[in-house]
């Protein structure tokens, strides 16, 4: 039997929202407060309470569909190639290289290798492309920060 | 109103806001005819640059950007079939087919004129019902606010995606889950940190408007571009031809305009309608309203047909400010974006702002005009040239977008933790998406969140503890009860459906 998108979508909610109840719990109140109408709890825990359920009805009513029409997870399967969603998650990894980078490396050098390396992970191979749309991109980026408007841009604490 | 008209004029005429009106037109033109980039994601990459700028030209830009990203949304609808908002979808129904027979320059004058014409109309409607709105809203206590700030989510969860109720009333709640991230601002204690130092200020709107729309949609549009390429759609047509339309073109559309602007502006007043239903709708009267010669025309080519959902989404925008400068609810997924914005700027979005600051409210009114007239005259005769960006290489845009939008957020927080945070929401944003979840309840809900709070336990404060200010205040009540009304009707009518067709399989089974 296939689970169809509406079913896994409310089976995740159902689980975020019943973790997410139990650390509503777990939000330290003050001495005393427990016997406060409203506390730092309250609205967690309401949220909480109502995820739980719009998600339960959510899988009932999914479920009660479902078992009428087809489901659509095989449209899906055709819509998404496997190039464009390695292309996706490199593109992802490479927002968590460049977090990582900004600062290391100071902005010039790592803006520059993100650009380069997503204009060659959607297939650009064209160094003058390659070249045009990073650095001098980058430079008067960095330029109109820096120097007109006065923003600190980080040099780069591996050189600092 | 005389006086706020001057005043507005004053502060939107001024040669700076002129040039914020323009750069906006153009930026959101821009960033609208990209297909899979909305009116959203245009704003949301504008927000950094309006934090070094007053208020009012910060709103004014944006005014601007969403007007620009609308028309820009058109003309991809009208030159490649391929609608850059989904207020634009009903706009290709008729501006591709004109397009293929040649007449993309008169399509494009059409939606120009069709947009200038509702936008201009809705601005006029927008000036008197604004001002006579936030005056009655004077009067609202907390209980008032708790009661419409339920309204507004459960409304844009009912309306902002028919068919899918449920899953808008959970992307709301995720929104207000999210909101609670951080330190709770009455007590101090911490929340949902896990010992995060950098979460205790909470999430950023930016942040979360920038991954969930930004970031999701230009990664998304690399599956879809890829699948268009396979599929060979979408050739990019940038050959528009004359932009001039005749007398009896312009006779024959006048009574459309007139209509749908009315019409529109009054879906776009509604929480959660907004300019894709407004379009819709303005499509479907006009098609009903058509002679039976008339209607053959429709989805072949109508100048109605194209000139109806033009004006409409037009003066659906205009309609969605009033709720926001208003009440300080936004109607849809713009707007809310648009007073996560006003509240970064320290400004108390609601009836207060037309009191406390008259220029930010009377100007985007302004800005309105401006922006309006901006694209007509500005704008249309350089679609030439700008459509040339339609051509562009996808795979440089996108790589530029996900790069602004990572600094923009960082150059607000200057913590390189924030890029991890935007990646990781992205990749929710995605698997969201993919399971056919819209994204404009959760900004709503985020941005609401920590206004519900507040008013909640302001209300329950105010009356020791008890819910009878639920029903104290006649305005509460009757709040509330509309409230009720606008939750219970999708949820009778999913149960209908589904009772109607258990009962019809029963019938066959026998």
């Amino acid at each position: 039997m296939k689970i169809s998108k509406n079913v896994i979508g409310a089976l995740i909610f159902f689980i975020f929202s019943v973790s997410y109840g139990y650390h509503a719990y777990q939000i330290p109140l003050y001495p005393g407060e427990e016997y406060d109408v409203f506390t730092s709890q309250t609205m967690p825990k309401l949220y909480a309470f109502l995820g739980i359920i719009v998600s339960i009805l959510a899988i009932i009513m999914s479920v009660l569909n479902d078992s009428r029409t087809t489901n659509d997870t095989e449209k899906s399967a055709d819509d998404f190639d496997k190039k464009s969603w390695l292309q996706v998650a490199s593109l992802i990894a490479l927002m968590v290289y460049y977090g990582a980078t900004l600062e290391q490396f100071g902005f010039i050098l790592s803006t520059i290798s993100f650009l380069i390396f997503g204009f060659l992970i959607l297939g650009e191979r064209s160094k003058k492309r390659l070249f045009l749309a990073s650095v001098p991109v980058v430079i008067v980026f960095w330029a109109i920060m820096t120097q007109l408007l006065g923003i600190y841009l980080s040099p780069g604490d591996l050189w600092g | 109103m005389l006086d706020g008209l001057i005043i507005g004029f004053q502060t939107a005429m001024s040669m700076q806001n002129i040039m914020f009106v323009i750069f906006g037109c153009f930026v959101g033109t821009f960033i609208g005819m990209l297909p899979g980039l909305g009116p959203i994601t245009a704003i949301a990459l504008m927000i950094p640059i309006t934090y070094g700028i007053d208020p009012s030209s910060g709103m004014i830009l944006m005014a601007g950007v969403y007007y620009g990203a609308i028309f820009g949304g058109s003309t991809s609808s009208i030159l490649i079939n391929a609608p850059g908002v989904a207020g634009t979808v009903a706009t290709s129904f008729d501006g591709y087919p004109m397009a293929c027979k040649g007449q993309a320059g008169k399509a494009l004058a059409i939606a120009a004129y069709a947009s200038f014409s509702g936008g201009t109309i809705a601005a006029v409607f927008l000036l008197v019902a604004a001002p006579m709105l936030s005056k009655v809203s004077l009067s609202f206590q907390s209980p008032d606010y708790f009661a419409l700030l339920l309204l507004g989510l459960t409304a844009v969860a009912a309306f902002s995606n028919k068919g899918s109720f449920l899953k808008s009333i959970m992307m709301t709640l995720f929104g207000l889950m999210l909101s609670t991230i951080g330190t709770d601002q009455a007590s101090g204690v911490e929340r949902f940190t896990f010992g995060q130092i950098d979460l205790l200020d909470g999430i950023s709107f930016l942040l979360i408007a920038m991954s969930m729309f930004a970031l999701s949609e230009a990664l998304l549009s690399i599956i879809s571009n890829n699948r268009d390429k396979k599929l060979g759609i979408a050739s990019v047509t940038t050959e528009v031809g004359s932009l001039k339309l005749t007398r009896a073109e312009i006779k024959e559309m006048a009574p459309t305009v007139a209509r749908s602007s009315v019409l529109g502006f009054f879906v776009g007043v509604l929480p959660g309608a907004g300019a894709t239903i407004a379009s819709f709708l303005a499509y479907g009267m006009e098609r009903n309203l058509a002679s039976a010669k008339e209607k053959l025309k429709f989805g072949k080519g109508s100048l109605r047909g194209l000139a109806a959902p033009e004006t409409a989404n037009n003066a659906a925008c205009s309609g969605s400010f009033v709720p926001l400068l208003t009440l300080g609810i936004p109607g849809s997924g713009t707007t809310a974006v648009m007073l996560g914005a006003l509240m970064s700027y320290g400004i108390e979005p609601g009836p207060r702002l037309f009191v406390d600051n008259p220029e930010v409210f009377w100007s985007v009114i302004v800005s309105m005009y401006i922006g309006n007239v901006v694209l007509l005259f500005i704008n249309l005769p350089l679609i030439p040239y700008i459509a040339k960006a339609l051509t562009l290489p996808k795979q440089l845009l996108t790589v530029l977008i996900l790069f602004f939008s990572l600094i923009g957020v960082y150059l607000v927080s200057f913590n390189a933790f924030d890029i991890f945070m935007m990646a990781g929401f992205a990749v929710i944003a995605i698997g969201l998406r993919l399971l056919n979840f819209s994204m404009s309840p959760l900004i709503l809900g985020f941005i609401l969140g920590g206004m519900l709070e507040q008013n909640l336990r302001r209300s329950l404060t105010l009356s020791d503890g008890s819910i009878s200010f639920l029903w104290d205040r006649p305005i509460t009540l009757g709040i509330l009860t509309v409230t009720a009304l606008v939750l219970l009707m999708p949820i009778i009518s999913t149960l209908r459906q589904a009772l109607s067709s258990t009962s019809q399989e029963k019938e066959a089974d026998i």
